[in-house]
């Protein structure tokens, strides 16, 4: 019986070697969506320049950051063909108001970390509007934040208004728009883009 | 009814919901083959010991930035287990005094770590994910599953071959190396896959519940079963209906899943008292 015991502690450190392509859920999955949400917040509140959410590390090749770190205007990735889409009667693709808060927090945090297979997507979400302003370009970035179910950790998406004024910050909204990725000094984003606010 | 029903095929056709099933159960039936033998030789709270030290060592790996953490934090609570199963048989500080000892100062070391060295700017939302799982489990990637699925079935074929000598060296560890068992062998393999199992269920109950994950459904089966085969066979099924109930209440209930799961356990431990009672034990 000693081999099976020396069999197992063979397969053990063959599996703990292999872990090295995986990551982390714990760390990984929540925490991530939540430094880019709370930076954004942050960034609200000491007026420095915001990240937009929506960071990706599976995404098209992104044009060369502007020499000496300069600003470049947002360029917009060209998507995919959109996937196919189980759109809803009122052209909604992703219903987050529908969903309960677990599922909302984790289907937001698959966009984060699948943005690609949202590119294109209709997405109707619900949350607290949040603002934040780059000094330097002097660009303002509008985000929904959703809290999770445990009330501790949050995710948010930005948004781009179509026409009419942006909510003031910490109000309620439900926002609806199409998911597009775009690049900005050499780092790409998520946001929903022609956006309405309302259900 | 039909509007719940109708909830639940919609969100079984999220990739992250099949997933977190996956996973859940697989958890589930990983720690409640592992807590028969944990409550049987009065080890329960190493559990939770492990489950903070595992904690301590996310911390370490976030301070460093490491992109996967999985490796550093499985070692080092898989050598926090052999240490503390083997503390009980030479050290100077023993069993309950060596598990608060390290529990608490695992804990400490990691929350202070995450807020001398922030690697985001929630820190309270990054300890809260990983004290009691958030949504963590609704978050794994494909790479993840996978691994977690080798994992569980390295830990339950680990279990289904070394049936035998982990119940000889449950019940009487004198009596075990009597008959040729390598009774320290196996007491450091027990404590190995305790460890891989402790590190898998952080993703899904965090690591303040895991206790509950390992002890409840042994716990809830030996109120109705005596030997050790049927308490292993009822702990199991029981550890996964009350995760597969937890992780569906959750999602269509919006409520956080590491705790549904727990007072899925609660109440099934509560229910098989009642019957235990009633029907006295078999």
């Amino acid at each position: 019986m000693k081999r099976y015991g020396a069999l197992f502690l063979a397969m053990l450190l063959l599996a703990l070697t292999a872990c090295g392509g995986g990551s982390g859920a714990a760390t990984k999955g929540t925490a991530s969506g939540q430094s880019t949400v709370a930076q954004l917040m942050e960034n609200a509140a000491q007026n420095t320049p915001a990240e937009p959410p929506l960071p990706s590390s599976d995404v098209p090749p992104l044009p060369a950051p502007a020499e000496g770190g300069a600003a470049v205007s947002p360029t917009e990735v060209t998507a995919p063909e959109p996937p196919e889409q189980s759109r809803s009667a009122d052209g909604v693709d992703v219903d987050l108001t529908q969903m309960s808060a677990t599922m909302v927090f984790a289907e937001v945090s698959s966009i984060m970390y699948m943005p690609d297979d949202y590119v294109g997507k209709i997405i109707r979400m619900e949350g607290t509007a949040v603002s934040s302003t780059d000094p330097e370009t002097g660009v303002v970035y509008h985000a929904v934040i959703i809290q999770d179910a445990t009330a501790c950790c949050a995710s948010g998406l930005e948004y781009l208004l179509t026409e009419g004024e942006y909510p003031p910050d910490e109000t309620e909204v439900t926002v609806t728009g199409e998911f597009e990725l775009y690049a900005e000094n050499g780092v790409l984003y998520g946001r929903l883009k022609d956006a309405a606010l309302g259900a | 009814m039909s509007g719940i029903s109708e909830k639940l095929s919609l969100y079984l056709t999220y990739p992250f919901v099949r997933y977190a099933l996956i996973v859940g159960v697989l958890i589930a039936l990983c720690s409640s083959l592992l807590g028969v033998t944990l409550v049987l030789k009065r080890f329960s709270f190493i559990g939770d010991g492990l489950s903070h030290v595992a904690f301590g060592a996310m911390a370490v790996a976030a301070v460093l930035r490491l992109t996967n953490d999985m490796p550093l934090v499985l070692a080092v609570t898989v050598l926090s287990a052999v240490l503390l199963l083997r503390a009980g048989e030479s050290a100077k500080i023993k069993g309950d005094a060596a598990i608060a000892m390290i529990s608490v100062g695992a804990l400490a070391g990691g929350y202070l770590l995450m807020n001398l060295f922030p690697t985001s700017g929630n820190i309270s939302g990054d300890v809260c994910t990983t004290l009691f799982g958030s949504t963590s489990i609704l978050t794994l990637t494909p790479t993840e599953v996978w691994l977690c699925i080798a994992l569980s079935a390295l830990v339950i074929a680990a279990f289904i071959l070394l049936y035998r000598q982990i119940f000889a060296v449950t019940f009487d560890e004198s009596f075990a190396q009597a008959i040729g068992v390598n009774a320290k062998l196996y007491n450091l393999l027990i404590a190995v896959i305790i460890a891989v199992v402790i590190v898998l269920a952080m993703n899904l109950v965090g690591s303040l519940l895991i206790s509950a994950l390992l002890i409840f459904p042994a716990l809830s089966a030996m109120r109705v079963f005596k030997s050790f085969l049927s308490v292993t066979l009822c702990s199991a099924a029981l550890s996964v209906c009350c995760a597969l109930l937890g992780i569906l209440v959750s999602i269509v209930g919006g409520t956080p899943v590491g705790s549904t799961i727990v007072v899925a356990d609660i109440a099934a431990f509560a229910a098989f008292s009642l019957i235990g009672k009633a029907g006295g034990a078999k």
